[in-house]
């Protein structure tokens, strides 16, 4: 197997993901420029051309209120199932295991195996740390993300405002504004429906070969075990 | 790889809200220029350099209002002395700038700078009244 084959089979999620995200945001940077330019033709402006676009408030505020729901979303699913359980879920961890378990289940401290990560096996703030590296970087991007969204929204507001001869809208009136809050919830609700559908559909429901389903022979009541 | 991650860590949390915010000090300067320029000329009676500085809208929505060319519908529009500079806004291609007695917008093209509006007086919950603007 030659080099570029072993690394295509060990990193298949973060290369396909990766090539299927880099391709859709070059789509919605065209689609965007073409809604853009409607809008900037229909109040008799200058149409911007791609680059130009790129750059601009209105695409920035596009990008950023998805991603700051997804790394929410992340963020709240791998936080709150910490505590959170459902009974038949393969997103649950097994009804008795709510919490955040003991040093032994997590391999931490003297209970830390040859191969854990250094931070594991050492004590105080490096392992309280690393235990919750994974949620502070989710956290941390949700956080920057939302702030990107309410900086580079209002400065779209802003710019569509003086457009039309209005006065533009400060950052900390726009977190109050119509807009911030329409774009942030219409975001936050389908990714909290999806999270909440997925860990009931797949109680009942099988994807055979999916690490993210039960195995297809599994009960409906069987809680925490990953196909 | 952890160099990737990282400049792409950094792009997200540093580099998109600086694409909202951040308005360099030469475009603050350009849009007090141009609106400088234009109220100079103006006070001047210049009304045809003036019309220059005007968008392509805006003089052909004074010509239409006005007329019969934009320097006598310029002369006719009895803009308020401008006054010194109080404020000014510039979001992506739009700006306002507030004058001691009444306001200007201005949109940028790639020749500069151009008044898409000026005389104009704040409404509450309405947009600008302004003695000049494009349509």
């Amino acid at each position: 197997m030659s080099r570029l084959s072993r690394f295509l089979k060990d990193n298949g999620i973060s290369v396909v993901f990766g090539v299927g995200f880099l391709l859709s945001l070059i789509g919605q940077a065209f689609a965007g420029r073409a809604e853009f330019n409607e809008e900037l033709q229909s109040d008799g402006a200058r149409p911007v051309g791609f680059f130009e676009y790129v750059a601009t408030s209105h695409f920035a505020v596009d990008i950023t209120e998805n991603w700051q729901s997804e790394y929410l979303q992340f963020f709240l699913f791998l936080f709150g199932t910490v505590w959170l359980l459902q009974r038949g879920s393969p997103e649950s961890k097994e009804m008795h295991k709510a919490g955040l378990e003991s040093d032994k289940d997590q391999r931490v401290g003297p209970h830390a195996r040859e191969d854990s990560p250094r931070w594991a096996a050492v004590g105080g703030l490096r392992q309280t740390l690393y235990s919750r590296s994974l949620g502070i970087v989710m956290l941390t991007a949700f956080l920057g993300s939302w702030l990107a969204q309410s900086i580079s929204g209002a400065a779209a507001l802003s710019e569509e405002r003086l457009r039309g001869l209005q006065e533009p809208v400060p950052w900390a009136s726009y977190l109050l504004s119509a807009d911030f809050w329409s774009r942030t919830l219409q975001n936050w609700q389908s990714e909290l429906l999806a999270v909440g559908s997925m860990a009931i559909f797949a109680v009942y429901l099988r994807q055979r070969g999916s690490p993210e389903s039960k195995p297809v022979g599994a009960s409906h009541d069987a809680t925490g075990i990953e196909g | 790889m952890r160099t990737i991650a990282r400049l792409a860590v950094l792009t997200l949390v540093v580099g998109v809200p600086l694409t909202g915010c951040a308005v360099p000090q030469d475009r603050l300067e350009a849009v007090r220029k141009a609106t400088e320029r234009f109220a100079t000329l103006h006070t001047a009676g210049d009304f045809r350099a003036a019309c220059a500085l005007l968008t392509s809208a805006a003089r052909e929505e004074a010509v239409h209002n006005g007329g019969p060319t934009c320097a006598q519908a310029l002369a006719d529009a009895e803009l308020p002395e401008p006054g010194a500079i109080r404020s000014t806004d510039v979001y992506g291609r739009q700006a306002r700038v507030e004058l001691a007695t009444d306001t200007y917008f201005l949109t940028s093209f790639p020749g500069g700078w151009r008044i898409s509006a000026a005389g104009c007086t704040p409404r509450e919950g309405r947009p600008y009244r302004c003695l000049l603007k494009g349509d």
